[in-house]
């Protein structure tokens, strides 16, 4: 404990605001502005799909134009004009991932300053055995441009690239499960996204394989006036298991940017699949200029027995968060698992929570949440536990906790908790409170000061959550904390 | 009837309570309990109708009401309705500075009927106000009922409503806690059986500073009964040093019966204490295991556990009611266990 405390103090010192929030000058390919048939024809013949895609995109397109933008969280959402971004954007040179020493050594650059590491050899040196190791697909704007350990993984039989590869790779796969977990026609974004998705990562995992190393995508939105739709599908065959993560930046703009994205997991009998996410798109400025719009739908099923799904995510960054990852548990003995720290500042919103869907026997839910406001924020846990009459001896518990950090914000709860069946034991609890004085007392009359006493607080208020990312992701994210919460007091 | 002046489902707060579905068999008339009255104490305005949008009901009774009652001292109410009415009754209840008034309400009927009734409460300062309410309905008798109340500085609202009986109820409160230091108080206890369909819908406005609210609700459903908990507390940014509580807590007793519940906090102020808690469950078998294992028969030991169950939302019960409270319940258990 002292030592990860001492590092977190180190951290919060060298706390430098945001700094993700560079812009790589590099030359881009883009379609002409705007959204139109053409242009969804345009994306699917850039990544030379197969027929059945393109008629889904244009059947996803045609629905989108009907439906209402989602009105019932409890966020102000600016209008939307969607004719004015970009909807591709590719760096030039790069409409495909190719291997690395092809790829634009600016790139490389990028990724390298946001802490990423594309180069196999060098996270290879010094250290041991390939447990430590994170195979990487990164996402810049429209485009992967590079997947790190491909054949790696291949010598088990992990397939992970990108959904595009996917596409032309093992199309039978992805036309499986592409649209069986979230339905293009679900939600307004997801519509959106299911018409103009460009990229994304694609894994699956064989029967009985436990992926040797962590997996993860990089989200980078870096072009003006685009939108990223990314849309991610992982497979986790029987008895498979796999640890996934994701983490998103973009520079600091005046305008907002749209990012919709779509995650689908699919965990077939005794397959576990470990999902975590740090997000830190660019939040906007002190006075809620600019900012990225995080409406993001994922899913997983649990759709054989014994399998698990668990999701975990640090939300710290986007002017406005929108986003339940859910978790449908069909299979009997299924488990479902949803731990997350929400922290809002100035101006930002955010509207998150899950939704757990028992229908098989004996499936378990657990939802640990952690919502942080300060400045002029609000953040809002909207949640969903359904027991749906075949769930017999469904067992959930639900833990909510709000954290208010100033009084100029606000911080919500609302549940709903829905129960047909008599044998399941549902419990949620919910409390919301400010930062003790007496604990900021004590670390102060010790010395402390009262922002990093912040957000040493802070992060023993997350603790539950944080401990539950991988190694990698668990520090980062304790940074995350400190930056986000800066200037809330005093 | 004008069925689209009513709310539907599709309307947030009546998400899941279908009234248009329940009114729809019934062919009903506006009829009258004879108490006649004063339109002129009629306060028009909903309590909430910018925010929630979900205040039909009450202009509804405001538009028909001929039964007005004005209540300032102790008093004891029988609502009945009877087959093919359709009742509009409101009260109006003005407690004055530093007075202490109890009320009991009984509401039952025959037949088949609609009560749509609207309840106003203005506490002053200081002032003390013990309600309680039984809701006995017919399989066929349908109540709503939206309550508001008013607190100034001081003052304590003290309610307990214990449902048990059939039909269709909505019962919707709405406090606003205007004044510093007042508390409010919601118990209930619903015993649902049948085809009963039982909606709570709570909104606690905290609007001035160190206040209290609580709210303790326990539920017992069995056969094909629907039970339904939407509890809101709103901590407006004046009211620090608010201390808000919420419990919900269910038993399901048959594999048909279902709870639906939606605790909710919406909170502005830094400097508070608020919480909430739901369960939804069936009775501890250890426990059950544990009162069979010294000879208790199984009916009994299930009566006893869910008595015990019930019985933190008797805790503030005047000791005159106690009595009528616990034969309620030992004769609902009696019929349903």
């Amino acid at each position: 404990m002292s030592e990860i405390t001492q590092e977190t103090i180190e951290t919060v010192q060298a706390l430098d605001k945001y700094d993700a929030g560079f812009e790589t000058d590099i030359e881009m390919d883009y379609a002409p502005k705007g959204l139109n048939e053409d242009i969804i024809r345009l994306i699917s013949e850039k990544k030379n799909e197969p027929a059945w895609l393109l008629d889904w995109r244009l059947k996803a397109y045609a629905h989108w134009q009907k439906m209402p933008e989602p009105r019932w969280a409890k966020l102000k959402v600016p209008e939307i004009d969607y004719q004015d971004a970009y909807y591709y954007a590719a760096p030039k040179g790069q409409d495909g991932p190719k291997s690395l020493d092809e790829v634009d050594p600016k790139l490389l650059e990028t990724y390298e300053k946001l802490g990423i590491s594309l180069k196999e050899q060098e996270i290879l040196a010094g250290v041991q055995g390939t447990e430590n190791m994170v195979a990487v697909d990164a996402v810049f704007d429209s485009v992967s441009v590079a997947t790190t350990f491909k054949e790696k993984l291949e010598e088990v039989g992990v397939i992970f690239c990108s959904i595009s590869e996917a596409v032309q790779r093992c199309p039978e796969l992805v036309q499986k499960y592409l649209g069986s977990v979230v339905p293009f026609h679900d939600n307004k974004h997801a519509c959106l996204n299911s018409a103009v998705f460009t990229d994304g990562s694609f894994v699956y995992i064989p029967e009985g394989v436990r992926c040797p190393m962590e997996l993860s995508t990089y989200f980078r939105m870096n072009a003006k006036n685009t939108g990223q739709f990314e849309r991610t599908l992982i497979i986790a065959d029987k008895g498979a298991y796999v640890s996934y993560l994701e983490g998103c930046t973009a520079p600091m703009r005046d305008e907002n940017q749209m990012h919709a994205a779509v995650v689908e997991l699919i965990a077939l009998d005794d397959a576990e699949i470990k999902y975590s996410t740090v997000q830190n798109w660019w939040p906007g400025d002190e006075e809620g200029k600019g900012g990225i719009y995080n409406f993001v739908t994922k899913r997983g099923i649990c759709a054989g027995k014994n399998s698990k799904i668990s999701w975990t995510q640090v939300e710290t960054g986007s002017a406005i968060t929108w986003k339940y990852p859910s978790c449908i548990l069909k299979g009997d003995n299924s488990q479902g698992e949803f731990y997350s720290v929400a922290i809002t500042n100035n101006f930002q919103q955010a509207d998150t929570g899950t939704k757990m869907i028992h229908m098989g026997e004996n499936t378990k839910s657990r939802i640990i949440s952690k919502g942080i406001s300060a400045g002029k924020s609000d953040s809002t846990y909207r949640g969903l536990v359904k027991v749906l009459p075949g769930a017999q001896g469904a067992r959930n518990f639900t833990q909510c906790d709000s954290l208010l950090i100033g009084d100029q914000c606000g911080a919500h709860t609302v549940p709903y908790i829905e129960s047909k069946n008599k044998t399941a034991q549902l419990e949620h609890e919910a409390t919301t409170s400010k930062i003790s004085e007496d604990q900021l007392f004590y670390c102060q009359s010790r010395g402390i000061g009262e922002e990093e006493a912040l957000a040493l607080i802070v992060n023993g208020f997350c603790k539950d959550v944080l401990q539950n990312l991988p190694m990698e992701f668990a520090v980062e994210a304790q940074k995350l904390v400190g930056i986000s919460l800066e200037g809330s007091v005093g | 009837m004008q069925h689209d002046l009513l709310p539907t489902p599709k309307s947030e707060r009546w998400k899941y309570t279908n009234l248009p579905g329940a009114l729809k068999k019934h062919d009903l008339n506006p009829a009258t309990l004879g108490w006649g009255g004063d339109v002129a104490l009629l306060n028009k305005d909903a309590p909430g109708a910018a925010q929630y949008q979900d205040t039909q009901l009450w202009d509804l009774n405001s538009d028909q009401t001929q039964d007005i009652k004005f209540i300032s001292t102790d008093d004891t109410l029988d609502i009945n309705a009877k087959d093919g009415q359709w009742l509009s009754p409101r009260l109006v209840i003005h407690i004055k500075s530093g007075e202490e008034v109890t009320l009991i309400e009984n509401q039952a009927g025959a037949g088949a009927y609609w009560k749509n009734q609207v309840v106003q409460i203005v506490l002053e300062e200081n002032a003390r106000l013990s309600h309680y309410r039984f809701i006995d309905e017919q399989d066929s008798g349908v109540l709503t009922s939206f309550t508001h109340i008013q607190l100034a500085r001081d003052a304590r609202y003290q309610a307990l409503s214990f449902m048990s009986g059939a039909g269709f109820v909505r019962n919707q409160i709405h406090a606003d806690i205007q004044g510093e230091n007042a508390d409010c108080t919601l118990n209930g206890v619903n015993l649902l059986a049948g085809s009963q369909h039982a909606d709570t819908t709570i909104t606690i406005e905290h609007q001035a500073p160190h206040c209290t609210s609580n709210q303790t609700y326990k539920n017992i459903v069995t056969d094909k009964a629907r039970g339904v908990f939407q509890g809101k507390v709103h901590v407006h940014r004046a009211a620090q040093k608010t201390d808000g509580y919420q419990l919900s807590n269910t038993l399901l007793l048959s594999p048909l019966a279902e709870m639906d519940t939606k605790p909710e906090l919406e909170i502005y102020a830094d400097d508070v204490k608020c919480s909430h808690g739901a369960t939804t469950g069936q009775l501890d078998e250890t426990a059950l295991f544990y009162l069979r294992a010294r000879g208790i028969p199984e009916k009994q030991a299930r009566g006893l556990l869910m008595s015990s169950f019930l019985a933190p939302a008797f805790e503030r019960a005047d000791d005159n009611i106690l009595p009528r409270l616990e034969e309620l319940t030992e004769g609902w258990l009696e019929k349903h266990v």
